[in-house]
């Protein structure tokens, strides 16, 4: 027997937190609403019984709005779950306790679980559990995805409310609207829930609106008070949430933490901005320097291996240069990748991301963004494909899709090996402050990419936001370890799968028709062949034909460049060239996954090409100014 | 007033909302008629701002706060600059330290009767002051209760 159970809640509740308790997963958690944007799965067995989880997105009521909203709204409506929890935050009951309302009327078999109680007591918050049972008429489970608490309970609560489900009807929402909704049940096919679609009806939502029976016209069945109506259904919702909490909430005044008081300064209006520019360059200037030690031990240990091995023969060509040279080359740089990944998890736990979007929003007026894209696109520091899912929260289409587009010139973790790679050949003495400067153009060539698609691709005006801001969390280091290494795994899987594959492809490539001489390579062929188009900018071959097999993930850039030079420490490269090549490969063209994720994001194929030819040509002319200015000045 | 135009600080009660494509979010988060709305702090330039709703923290641009009407509740602390003429309970004082002690030294602390007067300056324990506009925007004040204003007087 399986039992399918749904965490639906609030954004930022803790839905994927309990899920990972549950089912023992690692799902992505952090604190800033609207992490999870798709359904996720995961089984677990208990006292002999099959519990089949799923996690879904979070939302504030079921008229949804956004494409995450939906997912949610779809799937109570269209295949409910055997059990459904409701997650409730502890700390802030009352809207989780609305869409509790909002959900019973689903007819579903209902939990109510009030998470982060370790929280509320630590803020002198406690609550009557058998009240709130009485009241809400729904078993109550209080828990912790922290600390535990309360887990085993809501294991045993949800086998309980299998076996004996129950589906009350809580509110009555008085003689005229319950009129309408009985009166606009004969709008809709027997085979939905017609009682919620016509309260939903009532309350204004266009998707009911959409559901309504073929022959009816929405326009001549609604009544014109509507928005009047719908204004009674939440007012009586939230009477009936705030008369509960009277009798079974407690609550003492808390002081304020100390985490507020940093928040003033964080978010403080005229030095909020600057103090989020000096821990961007602080965390980049972690990310550089935390790791500059491991990763020159690691390339020396990888240098004398391929010395030891030597190249004489073509087996141990293959292994010494194809695979040691190439792949040992990107991973030299993976301490990097994981100090980045370290940065960013202490910003994405603390609730300090929310805050830069409320910040920087107002700036993004003028992109016709918002401070929420902006703070989607900060995730593509990590990797771009995380902004492209990400960006489901956007409510406003034409906002999600100018987001997707331009995620791919915010320089993700891919590009730090190549990065670091050049600078360290070009500009040995001024490392980091090169590292901070492509990170400065990268911001400036979104924010560029982001009027430019405004303004051709898809006109439109600015768009309301509506935004919670999170409490502050300090950031446990077993979490952002778990986040660190969740994120930065998959750099050392890609090194495995892509990256060793495409080592073996270039060495191949090198090493026929002749092995004595590089120039003489199928390899040299290619890039001498397409070497004319990048005359203007001063590459040379080894560049072409880096920057070619690079297309399909931009490590493989420092890969192939390690085996045409017989390793890393042989490459030469001017500064004009140097700067010209960082340029064009912050914004060339999008890696495979990231054009794979805006493909499937936005269901067409257009918006994978226009990503494409449009990156080649900015970043081509950018590369072609950068290098005509360079070779004035020096 | 819209909740755009509220004081930083003030704690407001929503009177009525104009429809819009977010309208069924806010509903959702608890912005409804009656229910209570306190401003928390604005970003730079003065948009968007902080809004806290019940126990939930929101981010609302101008634009779309001035689509709900609101009115400052009877209890809310407001900046003196906010006020009309009378005698105040000094709530708050949203300063840095510096502020505070020149302020104190005027005999305006947290806690204590002061009374605004038409010219704007202010009488406090120790005399009438001419405090500037900058700073009288930082005190925050509730309204005296009528039968406390003797006690003042002789405290005085
Ligand atoms: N103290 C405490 N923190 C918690 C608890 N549950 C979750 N958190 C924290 O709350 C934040 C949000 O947790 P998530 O599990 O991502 O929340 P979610 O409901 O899945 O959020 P969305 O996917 O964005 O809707 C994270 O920072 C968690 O560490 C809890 O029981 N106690
Ligand atoms: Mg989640």
């Amino acid at each position: 027997m399986v039992i399918t159970v749904g965490l639906v809640g609030n954004p930022n509740v803790g839905k994927t937190s309990l899920f990972n308790k549950l089912v023992g997963a690692r799902q992505y958690v952090a604190n800033w609403p609207g992490v999870t944007v798709t359904r996720i799965e995961g089984a677990t067995s208990y006292k002999e019984q099959t519990l089949h989880f799923i996690d879904l997105p979070g939302l504030y009521t079921l008229s949804a709005t956004s494409l995450d909203e939906k997912v949610t709204r779809d799937f109570l409506l269209y295949s409910p779950p055997n059990v459904t929890i409701v997650v409730i935050d502890s700390m802030s009951p009352e809207q989780g306790m609305y869409l509790l309302l909002e959900t019973l009327e689903l007819n579903l078999n209902v939990i109510a679980v009030f998470n982060a109680i370790d929280e509320a007591k630590k803020n002198g918050i406690k609550f009557d559990k058998s009240s709130l049972e009485s009241y809400l008429r729904v078993p109550v489970v209080l828990t912790s995805a922290h600390t535990g608490e309360g887990i085993t309970e809501l294991m045993d609560t949800i086998l309980a409310t299998f076996r004996k489900p129950n589906r009350p009807k809580l509110l009555d929402y008085g003689p005229e609207i319950e009129n309408k909704v009985a009166e606009f049940e004969r709008y809709f096919e027997d085979t939905y829930n017609k009682r919620f679609l016509s309260l939903k009806l009532v309350e204004g939502d266009k998707f009911a609106m959409e559901l309504l029976k073929k022959d009816v016209e929405p326009t001549s069945v609604l009544p014109s008070n509507m928005s009047d109506l719908a204004i009674k259904i939440a007012k009586r919702r939230y009477d009936y949430v705030t008369n509960v909490l009277n009798r079974a909430m407690s609550n003492s005044e808390s002081a304020i933490t100390s985490m507020e008081a940093i928040d003033h300064v964080f978010t403080h209006k005229y030095i909020g901005i600057p103090i989020f520019f000096a821990l961007m360059y602080l965390a980049f200037n972690f990310t550089f320097k935390a790791s500059e030690p491991l990763v020159g031990l690691i390339e020396v240990g990888f240098q004398k291996l391929t010395d030891l091995i030597g190249s004489n023969s073509i087996f141990t060509s293959l292994i010494s240069q194809g695979i040691i040279n190439g792949v040992g080359s990107v991973i030299s740089f993976i301490p990097s990748i994981f100090a980045l990944f370290f940065a960013l998890g202490i910003m994405e736990e603390s609730g300090y991301l929310p805050r830069i979007a409320f910040l920087m929003d107002r700036a993004m007026y003028s992109l016709k963004l918002t401070g929420r894209s902006f703070m989607t696109l900060l995730l593509g520091f990590g990797c771009n494909v995380s902004s492209v899912m990400a960006a489901r929260g956007l409510t406003d289409e034409r906002e999600r899709v100018t987001t997707i587009l331009v995620s791919p010139f915010v320089s993700c973790s891919a590009r730090i090996p190549v990065y670091l790679m050049i600078i360290g050949i070009a500009f040995p003495n001024h490392r980091a402050e090169a590292f901070f400067v492509m990170y400065l153009l990268s911001i400036a060539l979104t924010a560029l990419s982001a009027r430019i698609i405004n303004k051709i691709v898809m006109k439109g005006e600015s768009i309301p936001l509506v935004m919670e801001l999170p409490r502050y969390r300090f950031p446990s280091l077993s979490n952002v370890a778990t986040y660190m290494w969740n994120r930065g795994k998959h750099f050392l899987q890609k090194a495995g799968t892509i990256i060793l594959v495409a080592s073996v492809v270039v060495w191949v490539l090198i090493y026929f028709p002749d092995p004595t001489n590089v120039e003489n390579s199928f390899a040299a062929m290619i890039g001498k062949g397409l070497q004319f188009i990048f005359a203007p900018l001063g590459f040379q071959w080894q560049t072409v034909s880096a920057l070619i097999f690079g297309s399909v993930a931009k490590e493989i850039i420092v890969s192939s460049f390690a085996q045409f030079y017989g390793g890393v420490g042989n490459i030469v490269l001017d500064p004009v060239a140097a700067s010209a090549l960082m340029v064009f490969i912050l914004g060339y063209i999008p890696c495979f996954a990231t054009l794979a994720a805006i493909k499937s994001e936005t269901n067409s194929l257009k918006y994978p090409v226009i990503s494409v030819v449009y990156s080649l040509s900015i970043s081509y002319i950018l590369a072609l100014l950068v290098s005509i200015v360079g070779r004035v000045i020096v | 007033m819209k909740l755009s135009e509220a004081p930083i600080g003030a704690q407001v009660e929503v009177l009525h909302i104009e429809e819009s494509d977010i309208t069924p979010r806010l509903r959702g988060i608890g912005v409804l008629p009656g229910i209570k709305i306190e401003v928390l702090k604005s970003a730079p330039m003065g948009d968007p701002r902080m809004y806290r709703v019940f126990n939930k923290v929101i981010s609302l641009r101008n634009s779309e706060a001035e689509l709900i009407e609101v009115q400052v509740s009877e209890d809310s602390p407001l900046p003196l600059t906010f006020v009309s003429p009378g005698s105040y309970k000094v709530e708050h004082i949203e300063s840095g330290k510096i502020a505070r002690m020149n302020l104190s030294r005027l005999g305006i602390i947290e806690g204590a009767i002061v009374q605004l007067l038409d010219d704007r300056r202010v009488k406090t324990a120790n005399g009438v002051h001419d405090v500037g506009f900058g700073k009288l925007r930082k005190i925050y004040v509730v309204p005296c209760k009528q039968e406390r204003s003797p006690e003042i007087k002789n405290a005085g």
